[in-house]
């Protein structure tokens, strides 16, 4: 019953047409019975009428009354048509067909065959789970500890100038922020070798991103400390929607701090959390941008991903085919990932009741 | 006077019990913060100060850089300002009346219609890179300003009529009705009463439209292969392959701080919205 109600209130504040009324004056009575608060908006009970006038009226009818609507958003359906829907679409009937750009083959599943076998593939698939594993750490730890200490200084002031200038890397451009670690790395003049000489470690100067065994972790470092000014934002929010009676009755409790953040914060901001997790996953099982800028998925094949692989085969090799099956394969792996985290995250924030019944 | 100064104290106490957490922040602001002043530090160095001096600070500062440099940058800002005003501005049209439509009226398939466009923002850009090439190139797009312009108009529209959809919904009918009363159609009410109350919501999402065409890379280095029509992105990406000398870095660090300036100096004026727009982009899920 408290179901219903609660997808009545969902609907309500949409405005509507000219039965509104004899419905609203039913629906009154009903509110009255089930206590919803009367602070909500009157018209909650429009979906509440069974038997209602617009039922009855045929499907075909009320399109055609409402055409208007529909032409109202024909430039919105005309864009994404040509410039959304099809290209997805199209990856699919690309995926099982063998293309150069020139003649197109129907080939069956034997891209997707070609692909489980083929050890590039395995190697990028193994190097993007080093990454994502490596990205979930670096996007989510360092954030949440300047979230928590920023958090814990208790001042408007000070929490709105780091917060400002933490966002600064943020908004230079990814390329400039990528090639600019390309430099530091660089093996005769980077920062990083000038650095390990001004210290007096000579000997430990080395080509980081040219070598198989420091690639991989040396694009995982870049970006040191990590701190996403855009993570940090979100997570000092989230801090602060905690219920401060909550956060008082802890702090009277003479609870450890550590106690307070564990048993406290991380529940409760498990919302915010999931939202980076999940957004870090997507962006680095489609990610791209380092193998392009700096790597070139090299030296050998040591760090390249699935991601940047399809992008060679289609514009370097010309297999439009075998990549739009490699895109095929990894929108699958991110859509399962975004729906299961979904569902998790859902039923983890589950604890707080939507609405007082 | 006892109880004032004994509440200073305390005020006191808590400043120096924050100076660890202080100390922490700031080491952690200066290392994030470092690349970025890398940036300015090296634009201003001529090929002796780099030879004598890598990546330390020189003096005096080489203003020259970036008036070598400028003009090759100057072409690629241009075209980065003129795709992305124009895919911004198709985007955020459409999507603010569509938004509206789906907000303040019923018809069937409404919902179903709405979930159709929302959808969209599941679709990963890595299944739609192939064949959107493809596509663009069909439709002789390949190598002009629109192949970066129509895809990134129909992303920003999906995002809008999600941004905007639940903001225009939560408008208090009152007005509405008011402006019906007074005579107004759809389409005025559209004009006169949910766009000027969108305005705010319609600013941050032009920034964070901004911000991901400013970014983005991997489209522009297939879409547009003539030097002509390169972006920011991709014209410094080959900015950096051209100059691989040592003594030509502060040209390229030069180009670098030059495309990133616009954004910055556009953060200082609407710090207010980038916050916003930066906040609201978690629940882009």
């Amino acid at each position: 019953m408290f179901r219903r109600w609660q997808s009545a209130i969902v609907i309500v504040s949409r405005p509507f047409c000219k039965n509104e009324l004899v419905i609203r004056a039913a629906g009154r009575k009903v509110i009255a019975m089930r206590h919803v608060p009367q602070s909500s908006n009157t018209t909650v009970a429009r979906v509440d009428a069974p038997t209602s006038v617009r039922r009855r009226e045929a499907l075909r009818k009320r399109v055609w009354r409402k055409r208007h609507y529909y032409l109202y958003l024909l430039p919105l359906f005309l864009l994404l048509g040509i410039f959304s829907y099809f290209p997805p679409i199209m990856a699919f009937f690309y995926s099982v067909h063998e293309w150069d750009g020139v003649t197109l083959r129907p080939v069956g599943l034997q891209n997707f065959i070609e692909l489980a076998g083929d050890p590039v593939f395995r190697r990028s698939t193994s190097n993007v789970l080093v990454f994502l594993v490596a990205s979930i750490v670096t996007s989510l730890i360092p954030s949440l500890i300047v979230a928590e200490l920023l958090f814990s200084l208790r001042s408007k002031g000070a929490e709105d100038f780091y917060r400002t200038l933490f966002l600064i890397p943020t908004l230079v451009p990814t390329i400039v922020i990528t090639l600019t670690w390309r430099y530091i790395y660089h093996p005769q003049f980077g920062f990083i070798n000038e650095m390990l000489s001004a210290v007096g470690l000579e000997d430990l100067r080395y080509d980081w991103l040219g070598s198989f065994n420091t690639v991989v972790p040396a694009l995982i470092f870049i970006g040191f400390p990590w701190v996403q000014g855009t993570s940090v934002l979100i997570l000092v929010a989230a801090l602060y929607n905690i219920p401060s009676d909550i956060m008082e009755s802890y702090r009277l409790d003479a609870r450890g701090v550590w106690k307070r953040i564990w048993h406290i914060d991380l529940p409760l901001i498990s919302g915010a959390i999931g939202i980076i997790c999940v957004l870090t996953i997507i962006n680095t099982l489609q990610g791209l941008t380092y193998q392009f800028a700096i790597t070139g998925g090299g030296p050998g094949r040591a760090s390249t991903v699935p991601a940047f692989y399809m992008y060679r085969e289609a514009f370097y090799n010309g297999r439009f085919g075998y990549a739009s099956a490699i895109g095929v394969v990894l929108f699958v792996i991110i859509l399962a990932v975004t729906l299961l985290s979904a569902r998790l995250f859902r039923s983890r924030v589950d604890f707080d009741p939507p609405t007082k019944a | 006077m006892n109880q004032r100064s004994s509440r200073l104290n305390a005020r006191t106490r808590r400043r120096i019990s924050n100076l660890p957490v202080h100390a922490v922040l700031m080491l952690l602001l200066l290392l994030s913060l470092l690349p970025v002043a890398m940036l300015f530090i090296q634009s201003g160095k001529t090929a002796e100060q780099f030879d004598a001096n890598p990546w330390g600070l020189a003096l005096p500062y080489n203003f020259g850089n970036f008036a070598q440099i400028a003009p090759g940058v100057t072409g690629y800002l241009m075209n980065t300002l003129t795709v992305c005003i124009a895919a911004i501005s198709i985007a955020l049209t459409i999507a603010s009346f569509s938004a509206y439509v789906f907000a303040r009226f019923a018809f069937p398939g409404k919902e179903l219609l709405y979930y159709a466009v929302i959808s969209l923002m599941m679709v990963p850009f890595v299944l739609s890179l192939v064949p959107q090439y493809i596509l663009i190139r069909r439709l002789g797009l390949l190598d002009t300003l629109w192949a970066l312009i129509f895809p990134y108009a129909a992303g920003g529209a999906v995002f809008g009529v999600f941004l905007l959809r639940p903001f225009i919904a939560s408008l208090p009918e009152d007005l509405f009705e008011a402006a019906r009363m007074d005579g107004a159609n759809e389409l005025q009410t559209f004009f006169r009463i949910a766009l000027p109350l969108c305005a705010p919501i319609i600013v941050t999402l032009s920034i964070l439209l901004l911000l991901g065409q400013w970014n983005d890379v991997i489209w522009p280095s297939v879409a547009v292969l003539d030097e002509q029509y390169y972006t920011v992105s991709i014209g410094i990406w080959s900015l950096t392959r051209g100059y691989t000398q040592q003594t030509e870095w502060g040209l390229v660090f030069a180009a670098f701080t030059i495309t990133s300036l616009p954004i910055l100096i556009l953060f200082i004026v609407a710090r207010r919205f980038f916050i916003q727009g930066l906040s609201s982009g978690a629940i882009k899920l």
